[in-house]
């Protein structure tokens, strides 16, 4: 006997197939257009990875899926890709083996797919100059929240060393690498603040509006502002009361 | 085991019912069939009759038969003008929007006269058969050709028989309201009768009646006329048609658009006023393109052959299968494609799987990769940076690899097709019509007023760049004046060894990350354009030689590995004297034109005194107006200096996607 649920489930399970073969086939008619069959080719040179040692200078140490958007307005899709937060670079995963860090004046932002998850991790590529250098260098920050209020990560990765003995009693230098994003805060067309994980920081990013956003917390009982789930959701109520 | 069951009947679905109730795109050989070729092209011109020197203006329409509406999407269209020999003698490539386009084809001044074929379509159309293409017929007078031979001898036919008298019977006929009046004429009557009258709709005797006296009349009901082939016939007393006299498919009698001028008669120089309505109420709106022309009988007789478009194919739909060695014409909504083909000398087969390059000369390294299918066909992709560009194709060979291969390139403007003309009557008041347009046109061309020139338009586009930043960028200038570029390599070219060996010179990159030369052929471009070997560059100088820039890694674009990249910027276009091997192959990009400006002269302002003479037979020409049911379209424009009857002629689609047709003669008096 077949239960409700079961038919419920199963009525969800033949729809989602058919739902897929309906994309299979839209995807069969794009490559009879210019537009579906010509894609945009990813330019870059060998990568040349960062020595290997404790933690990791990726995002995420896996390759994970995502799209390259260029600065032709093009869309680069489905390419498995890293990017290496130590020197900023995107890389991408040619042909099952050689891995090649894309030319970052081709590249608008990029978008990752985490495994298992059906969200996308959205980068935006900035020139940010840092505050001891006169030059300008290439960032990707991670847009967080992209609304009236808007909220970015930057993933830097510090790499420190820490001498260890080998097996052989030998000592060598291991880098060290060890997550250290920060965070910036923009509140419409205002300049970018930086902003540390502090209820207290994002109140006072911007001193015009520092009642309002005191006032926004005070009612929707935002407490402490610790972690950087905290922050998203801090962030969120404030565009959703702004 | 339940989900089990619902996979089991899903595929069982899939696969075994007709293919169509899912649109899955395979038939029932599991062969990939693609969807139905909805496009159809709809070209109107300004005229049906020139003379060679002057410029065919167009309005196309690009009309999905399926949505019975103009397309939303962005294409390409493509206008081309055939001879009787099938040669093209004019072409015209253009961007449609929303369905719409309009344009010229030029008419080179030694045409001779005679009748040609306006052929239109898009890319994706091609993979149908010809008959979905669009086709239609003008006329071209040599204006030198003051006999009119050509034409003369081969017109022997009259266009229309309705006024035909043949063996004594005679039929003619005219709308009035919703009937035909149908006048019937026996010259022997009285020997012939009973004789009687009938109409035919595809093979149906929807009506019938005897002819009472020698010259009779009849009112027949147009709502009897339901099939697509119609027409009158006289019958004899033995029941055998004598004569028989075809009707023209939807003789336009009934305007959906009411053409309003503000007067009948005009004088020379007076202003003319138009007001158009959708008199059909059931429209929210139509599409059209607006011109008036000197009428003459060409563009009389061609009024009901403009009122039917069923030779056009628009409600049949092409499905076609991938044949065997057949390529896929792409729809060229986003950009133009390059197809071609790579053979193999000398018995031409197709080379697979083998890698082709496009690069075009430019001060910036530009580049694209494609790769031969199994048949050896491979594409481009043309976005409007290559407009008018000449574009260079290179065939990758490996070290021990020599060919010979050469290239196919597919032609868009190549029709197979066969033309046969029809033949038009040309009677005594068209030969005078074309010998007042042939002096028109020389004294036109005499004062410059028919465009020759012709500007290409420029679109904003990006450039397929291969780098942007190099690892090295030299300036030769910046440095003491070197003779060639052995020996710039040398003193100025950090990374870069230029090595000769018998007479011929060959160079290595060296790979400053892996701190090797790197192996295999580094890429040369010089101005841009890829090239086989340094030897084409060694003679050029610090004088001839821009900028160097040197690429001294692996360069990876997609999944081809270039090994090192050396690009060199001339100052005097060194790029005009590369040689290219046979498998090479050089080309210009087709280019869109702006479309010349028609003399409109403005006579409000008081300028009666110009100089210039206006004897303009082409009074107005608008190619995209759009006419909604709730106001009336109004379209302002003068009259020449020359005396004649006029035809204001409107053609378009309505929003129903039925082909609205419209007509009102004017006169301008002396």
């Amino acid at each position: 006997m077949i239960s409700n649920n079961n038919i419920r489930q199963n009525i969800v399970f033949l729809v989602f197939m058919f739902f897929c073969i309906g994309i299979l086939h839209a995807q069969n008619d794009e490559i009879f257009s210019t537009s579906g069959y010509f894609n945009p080719p990813l330019i870059g040179k060998p990568y040349k990875p960062s020595p290997i040692g404790k933690g990791t200078p990726f995002l995420v140490e896996n390759w994970l899926n995502g799209n390259v958007y260029l600065t032709n307005g093009d869309t680069v899709k489905n390419r498995w890709l890293k990017f290496d937060c130590v020197k900023s670079e995107l890389i991408w995963l040619a042909d099952g083996k050689d891995v090649v860090a894309v030319d970052p004046s081709l590249i608008l932002g990029f978008s990752l797919t985490p495994l298992n998850m059906n969200y996308l991790r959205v980068f935006q590529k900035i020139s940010m100059k840092s505050p001891l250098i006169e030059d300008t260098a290439i960032r990707y920050l991670e847009i967080l929240s992209s609304e009236k209020v808007k909220l970015f990560a930057s993933r830097k990765v510090g790499v420190s060393s820490e001498a260890v003995i080998g097996s052989k009693g030998g000592a060598y230098s291991l880098s060290v690498y060890t997550q250290e994003p920060f965070f910036l805060f923009q509140v419409g067309d205002l300049p970018i603040k930086y902003i540390k994980t502090r209820r207290k920081s994002i109140i006072n990013a911007y001193p015009e509006h520092a009642v309002k956003i005191k006032s926004i917390f005070r009612e929707n009982h935002v407490g402490s502002v610790r972690s950087e789930y905290q922050l998203i959701e801090a962030v969120k109520i404030l565009n959703s009361k702004w | 085991m339940s989900r089990f069951l619902f996979i089991l009947i899903f595929f069982f679905i899939v696969f075994i019912t007709p293919v169509k109730a899912f649109g899955f795109p395979f038939d029932e050989e599991g062969v990939i069939k693609t969807a139905a070729i909805t496009e159809r092209v709809l070209v109107n011109t300004d005229r049906k009759l020139y003379v060679a020197g002057e410029n065919i203006m167009y309005s196309l329409f690009l009309f999905d038969t399926q949505t019975k509406t103009l397309v939303s999407y962005p294409s390409i269209g493509y206008v081309v003008v055939r001879n009787q020999t099938g040669t093209v003698i004019g072409k015209s490539q253009i961007k449609i929007r929303n369905g719409r386009a309009n344009g010229f084809v030029n008419l080179s001044d030694t045409l001779t006269s005679g009748y040609y074929q306006v052929m239109a379509y898009t890319n994706f159309m091609r993979n149908g058969s010809p008959d979905i293409l669009f086709h239609d017929q003008i006329m071209v007078v040599n204006r030198f050709d003051n006999d009119l031979f050509n034409l003369v001898t081969s017109s022997s036919q009259p266009l229309q028989k309705e006024n035909t008298v043949e063996n004594g019977f005679h039929i003619n006929y005219r709308s009035v309201g919703e009937f035909y009046q149908v006048v019937s004429s026996i010259a022997n009557f009285d020997t012939l009768k009973p004789s009687f009258i009938s109409a035919v709709s595809d093979n149906n005797t929807i009506y019938l009646n005897t002819i009472k006296q020698s010259q009779d009349t009849f009112l027949i009901n147009k709502s009897l006329f339901k099939g697509k082939t119609n027409s009158f016939s006289i019958l004899d007393n033995s029941n055998n048609k004598v004569l028989q006299v075809i009707i023209p498919l939807n003789i336009n009698e009934n305007p959906k658009i009411e053409i309003t001028p503000n007067q009948l008669k005009y004088k020379k120089r007076e202003k003319i006023s138009v007001e158009l309505n959708l008199s059909d109420k059931s429209l929210q709106y139509a599409d059209i393109s607006f011109s008036v022309i000197e009428n003459n009988t060409l563009e009389e007789a061609n009024k009901l052959s403009s009122a039917s478009f069923e030779k056009n194919g628009f409600d049949n739909n092409v499905k076609f299968q991938s044949e065997d060695g057949k390529p896929l014409f792409l729809a060229e909504d986003k950009t133009a494609e390059l197809l071609g083909r790579l053979l193999e000398k000398p018995k031409g087969y197709g080379v697979a799987y083998h890698s082709l390059y496009l690069t075009s000369p430019d001060t910036v390294s530009n580049f694209q990769h494609s790769i031969s299918d199994t048949e050896g066909y491979f594409r481009f992709q043309l976005s409007d940076y290559y407009n008018g560009k000449d574009l260079f194709i290179k065939v990758a060979l490996s070290e021990n690899e020599s060919g010979p291969f050469y290239i196919e390139l597919d032609s868009k403007f190549n029709c197979s097709e066969v033309f046969k003309p029809t033949t038009w009557k040309i009677d005594s008041s068209l030969i005078g019509y074309i010998h007042r347009s042939q002096d028109i046109i020389r004294v036109q061309k005499s004062f410059g007023l028919v465009s020759s020139f012709f500007q290409p338009l420029k679109y904003k586009s990006v450039i397929p760049q291969l780098i942007q930043i190099p690892n090295y960028q030299i300036f030769p200038a910046d440095y003491t004046e070197l003779k060639d570029f052995q020996e710039i390599s040398r003193e100025i070219v950090p990374m870069l060894k230029v090595r000769k060996h018998d007479n011929n010179y060959s160079m290595e990159i060296l790979d400053m990350q892996e701190k090797e030369y790197l192996r295999g052929n580094s890429m040369i471009l010089l101005d841009g354009v890829m090239i086989d070997d340094i030897n084409q560059i060694i003679p050029l100088g610090s004088r001839d030689i821009r900028k160097i820039d040197l690429v001294s890694t692996k360069w990876y674009v997609d999944f081809l590995k270039i090994p090192g990249i050396l690009s060199v910027t001339s100052r005097n276009q060194a790029w005009k004297n590369i040689s290219l091997n046979s498998s090479n192959i050089r080309l210009k990009a087709e280019n869109y034109y702006e479309v010349p400006r028609l003399i409109l002269p403005n006579y409000s302002i008081s300028n009666n005194n110009s100089r210039e003479p206006d004897f303009r037979q082409l009074l107005f020409w608008k190619p995209e107006i759009r006419i909604t049911g709730d106001r009336s379209e109004k379209v302002e424009f003068y009259t020449s200096d020359y005396a004649a009857s006029y035809l204001i002629k409107v053609e378009g689609i309505s929003n129903k996607g039925d082909k609205v047709v419209s007509y009102r003669n004017i006169e301008v008096e002396d």
